[in-house]
């Protein structure tokens, strides 16, 4: 699962970077921005939670394809 | 407006016992005409009620800094706390060094060493069928909780809470003196740990800041007291605030205590509100670094700025009806309680799981409460609010 964070819709509220700061972390600008692209399968549910939880729906998800191995992806 | 709405508009003091004690009604009373707030008291402060000027200046820190301070008055703490005092580009990395013990997972990890301290709490007094919830539940849970996280002597906890309401009072009634003590033995105390976390390292978070370095930003022993400063003092008051409020908001609504006692489910929604409707944190200050204008007010350099979370909170812009407690409020968009951007409150997900098992105990043993007959509640008079005490009965089986 691939992840990143839309800089025009992001306006900084800081929750994902709050809920996983593995993957999410501020700019000097205040807006999001991803540490790792390709998510830990550790860290899934962490960031799909930060994906609900953003208060303006910057955050994009690309799942693998249905039946993918994970370790294959990308 | 009324007379006494533009008086509060041209002279606001969130320390003045009369407006502390209906400091929504006083806001909401001047919001539309006054958005921006001045005060005269405590050096002079401009303070911001509009969620929209209070996130954008939160993550502006070209404009409003935190490095002269963020409290309005002057807490009069020995150092910088970090990261919450410093600025981009070496802020994020000080954060980031802290983070990892206080994601969600981490504080899942503290569960039952939390309710085994709420537990023994509310078996402390139960039985009796009367109690001040603030000192006897609200007031020590934090304490001993960030002496866990932090890995100090649990049994110190009512000393360094000591300190920092002697300074928080000292402040509010300039006794420099008195504020010089507490502050200086806070100093003493956070260099005594630690150094001695250096000497003989432990598996706890004090020894992680005492052997941090980071290759991005500089790691001075200055800035590691400054870390275990942030976290010890940010990391108690605050909590026993939100617990005093949440547990007043569950008195005051038998109907919503019922409902959760159904369907536990809910209790996050009421901690949500709970906090949006009377934030632990009612605001916190930035210094103005070059000249911006908001709202029509021109701020100069040096300016001391109010950002209130808590009248953000009350922004009917953003919360319809902001002064009715409701638990079904959609919670988009989410109230900044914790502070919006780089200094979000980096304890979040520890304060609401504290929430959450203070009341689910306390409910667990006292489904049914009230205020005691001949109690009052008064809110303190600072930046951290919350009821000063909560005398409350109940029938003992």
């Amino acid at each position: 699962m691939r992840v990143r964070v839309d800089p025009e819709v992001c306006q900084g509220y800081a929750q994902c970077n709050s809920l996983v700061p593995e993957v999410f972390e501020l700019d000097d600008d205040g807006i999001s921005s991803v540490l790792i692209g390709e998510v830990p399968p550790d860290l899934v549910d962490a960031v799909t939670e930060a994906v609900d939880c953003c208060p303006t729906g910057a955050i994009v998800l690309e799942r693998d394809p249905a039946g993918a191995d994970p370790a294959d992806a990308g | 407006v009324d007379d006494a709405g533009e008086t509060a508009a041209l002279d606001f003091d969130h320390t003045d016992p009369v407006c502390a004690q209906d400091i929504y009604g006083q806001l909401a009373s001047v919001r539309e005409i006054c958005p921006v707030l001045h005060g005269s008291k405590h050096g002079g402060f401009w303070a911001f009620s509009r969620f929209a000027d209070v996130t954008s200046a939160a993550n502006d820190h070209e404009h409003f800094t935190t490095r002269a301070g963020v409290t309005v008055p002057a807490l009069g703490l020995p150092i910088g706390s970090v990261p919450l005092m410093t600025d981009p580009p070496e802020h994020k990395f000080y954060r980031r060094a802290l983070q990892s013990f206080f994601t969600p997972a981490a504080v899942a990890r503290l569960e039952g060493p939390i309710r085994d301290v709420v537990i023994e709490r509310v078996d402390g007094f139960a039985d009796r069928g009367r109690a001040d919830l603030v000192a006897e539940l609200a007031g020590p849970v934090p304490c001993i909780v960030i002496a866990l996280v932090l890995g100090l002597d649990r049994a110190l906890w009512s000393t360094f809470m000591d300190w920092v309401d002697g300074m928080e009072a000292a402040s509010h009634v300039g006794d420099t003196a008195s504020r010089q003590h507490y502050s200086a033995s806070l100093y003493e105390f956070l260099v005594e740990q630690v150094e001695r976390r250096k000497a003989e390292p432990r598996d706890d978070l004090l020894t992680a800041i005492a052997s941090l370095t980071l290759d991005e930003a500089p790691v001075t022993d200055v800035i590691r007291y400054g870390m275990a400063q942030l976290i010890l003092v940010a990391g108690h008051d605050t909590t026993v605030a939100g617990l005093g409020n949440l547990l007043r908001h569950l008195m005051e609504h038998p109907g919503l205590r019922a409902q959760v006692r159904e369907d536990p489910g809910l209790l996050a929604r009421v901690i949500e509100e709970s906090l949006r409707f009377e934030s632990p944190v009612f605001g916190l200050a930035r210094t103005v670094t070059c000249p911006v204008t908001v709202q029509d007010r021109d701020l100069a350099p040096g300016d001391k700025v109010l950002l209130m979370f808590g009248a953000a909170n009350h922004d009917p812009f953003r919360f319809p009806d902001p002064e009715v407690f409701d638990a079904e409020r959609d919670d988009r968009p989410p109230h900044v309680a914790f502070g919006f951007g780089r200094h979000r409150c980096i304890g979040e997900h520890l304060a609401r799981s504290e929430l959450r098992i203070v009341a689910e105990e306390f409910l667990r043993r006292v489904p049914d409460y009230r205020l005691a007959p001949d109690a009052v509640i008064t809110m303190r008079t600072a930046l951290v609010r919350g009821p000063r005490s909560l005398d409350v009965v109940w029938e003992v089986a």
